[in-house]
């Protein structure tokens, strides 16, 4: 019987786990935390790892590190299960080792038993991962080679960002050890719904000039050399490319595992459809007490004024979200999982750089608190997929700004239409309709507000939230915004995360919020 | 400067940063231009468009230097005047090119 452990910091997720694959045939072992996996390892001897990137005291990568150093454990596969907001980590623990990597916001325990299943096979056919060249750890008793450059690291989904600006990437060599990459956007070029009207007004108008995009198309630029349609839902595993593909082979280095082009599918037998239908009775059934918790941890942080026990609060609301973001993903609840893991990134940059806890970060993490209650409170009503299809524009006369708002959205998977002239966007608007509005407050022409105020008289867009960003954060900015018709307000210089929060948090709002707003894909237009 | 607020606003991503660097220098240089002109022609709704904007890329940035000497002239621009505006703007040029020059030694430093 093959082995697998798990080295998980959550509980439930450990558990489900655990059962998925005992149902499964496997033998399974669990470990808390990463010392105690360490000790297990070579009494146990796992077939197969699989290690939580984020976990209290040693995390993920150092797991993978040390594990890497055992010579006996170079080549057993570790499936890595990270944030999908934190591609840094995906990055890391690549060079540290692992195997796949995929996103807690995306995977059910079906994907990740496929994923386990490719891996193991793998193993059998040869093309298992070897990472006898890989980043030892310190200390190992073999003197560290040089990494093999590895072409694709962090998840499989590719992130086409927006042509707004040429890419930070574009400009400079290809690294030897690139930057992980999103191969995939959200929503998938190929998954956008075939009724999302195209752009009514050509983009090569004077709304282009600048470094705004000559042709944004949404999704689209992929079209025609677009993957395989995804059988189910997005699939954000991640692995290598083989060799062949990236000319990156070097002696001694095996092929890499195959690339996964599509999710599984959902399965077809009672007893996976009797696990997933109970891991979320499960989940539905905890969450007044999640519900609760979070309230309770974001009203201290809320009322607290001192820098210390708001970086205490933070580590405690950390901790509440992250297992949300776990939880949520693994039993399928997409909205929940996407808005609380993008809301563990925010509480993570905060606690790096705690000088950056605003007024207007307390404010975003508050009204992300409010839309988490939303779809607590519709999780057996709506869709709880992400939305397919989203169009965002972004009016700012200023380029720097464009271009800080397109990679902060970036950070979320979502592409903009960055135009710095304030006309030539209401003309764009009359036509089209967005699923979000970011709009310059300041801006010569007609002002934000005014571009607000007319677009509130558009059938088109007569509803999309807005939202300013803008450096003026007195009282008249705030009664000026509301009184356009504007949603709410993000104050410059604002942390990337918060920024991309902010879009979560309006475009994953349920329909019916009792306030008039609808959230993307959910429009009643 | 404010490096911290650089550093922010590019995500320690030093390609972005240095996109950003090179976007904020156009972007000032070809602004002054502008303020120059909108100061000699006594333009106050240009000065407070023009210094409004170049501080809230300076912020942005973390190019803090230049922002005390563009808010003043900002205010005063608001409130119908250009009293001192071209004292103002030969500080925000001062400063402007201390910054770059700051930046120019910094980024060859990280150069590799």
């Amino acid at each position: 019987m093959r082995k697998i452990l798990i080295v998980e910091d959550e509980l439930v997720v450990r558990s489900i786990y655990r059962r998925k694959f005992e149902m499964s045939g496997y033998q399974v072992e669990t470990a808390e935390e990463g010392s105690a996996a360490l000790k297990l390892l070579p009494i146990y001897k796992p077939d197969l790892i699989q290690v939580d990137i984020m976990m209290p005291g040693m995390d993920g990568v150092e797991v993978i590190r040390q594990i890497r150093a055992w010579p006996e454990f170079r080549e057993v596969p570790i499936l890595v299960l990270s944030s999908f907001y934190r591609p840094d980590l995906a990055k890391e623990a690549w060079k540290a080792g692992a195997s796949k990597c995929v996103s807690k916001m995306d995977c059910t325990p079906n994907l990740v038993l496929e994923l386990v299943e490719q891996l193991l096979s793998g193993e059998n056919t040869g093309t298992a991962p070897k990472f006898g060249t890989v980043a030892l750890a310190e200390g190992a008793l073999e003197p560290a080679r040089p990494a093999p450059a590895r072409n694709q690291p962090g998840f499989a989904t590719k992130l086409t960002l927006k042509k707004d600006a040429p890419s930070s990437k574009s400009a400079s060599p290809p690294p030897a050890e690139p930057e992980p990459e999103m191969v995939e956007q959200w929503p998938p070029p190929e998954d956008l719904e075939p009724s999302r009207p195209k752009l009514k007004v050509s983009l090569d108008l004077p709304a282009s000039k600048g470094t705004a995009p000559s042709r944004p198309t949404f999704g689209r630029e992929n079209e025609g050399a677009a993957p395989a349609k995804p059988t189910t839902r997005p699939s954000f595993a991640t692995q290598a490319p083989k060799p062949s593909e990236t000319g990156s082979a070097e002696p001694g280095v095996a092929e890499q595992p195959a690339k996964v082009e599509s999710a599984p599918a959902e399965p077809t037998t009672t007893s996976g459809q009797d696990f997933r239908m109970e891991i979320r009775s499960d989940f539905i059934k905890r969450v007044p007490q999640i519900q609760a918790e979070l309230r309770e941890r974001v009203g201290a942080l809320i009322k607290s004024k001192s820098a210390t026990d708001q970086l205490r609060l933070l580590k405690d609301l950390e901790s509440s979200v992250s297992s949300l973001a776990s939880l949520a993903g693994i039993t399928g609840f997409g909205r929940i999982s996407h808005l609380s893991g993008a809301l563990d990134a925010l509480i993570k940059d905060l606690r790096k750089k705690p000088n950056q806890m605003t007024a207007s970060v307390l404010r975003s993490i508050a009204h992300a608190m409010d839309c988490l209650n939303l779809l607590f409170r519709d999780l057996n009503q709506m869709p709880q997929e992400i939305p397919q299809s989203v169009l965002i524009l972004v009016v700012d006369d200023e380029p720097i700004s464009r271009r800080t708002i397109a990679v902060s959205l970036g950070k979320a998977s979502l592409r903009c239409i960055g135009i710095e002239d304030s006309t030539v966007a209401l003309n764009i608007l009359q036509e089209n309709p967005f699923d979000l509005i970011f709009l310059d407050a300041e801006m010569p022409g007609l002002t934000g507000f005014e571009l607000c105020t007319e677009l509130r008289k558009l059938p088109t867009n007569k509803s999309t939230p807005v939202i300013f960003v803008t450096s003026l954060t007195k009282f008249e900015t705030r009664a000026q915004s509301s009184l356009s018709g504007g949603n709410d307000l993000i104050a410059k210089p604002f942390l990337m995360m918060e920024l991309a929060v902010k879009a979560l948090t309006y475009l994953l709002k349920p329909p019916s919020t009792g306030d008039g707003k609808t959230g993307a894909g959910q429009s009643d237009e | 400067m404010d490096l911290e607020q650089l550093q922010s606003a590019c995500d320690g991503d030093a390609g972005l940063m240095r996109e950003l660097i090179d976007l904020y220098f156009g972007q000032a240089d070809e602004i002054m231009a502008k303020l120059g002109k909108g100061i000699a022609a006594g333009d106050v709704g240009e000065v407070n468009h023009l210094s409004h904007k170049l501080a809230g890329s300076s912020l942005a940035c973390g190019m803090s230097a230049l922002i005390p000497a563009l808010r003043q002239l900002e205010h005063n621009a608001k409130a119908g005047h250009l009293t001192g505006a071209p004292d103002w703007f030969a500080q925000a040029g001062v400063q402007l090119e201390a910054v770059r020059k700051f930046m120019r030694d910094y980024l060859s430093r990280k150069s590799p």
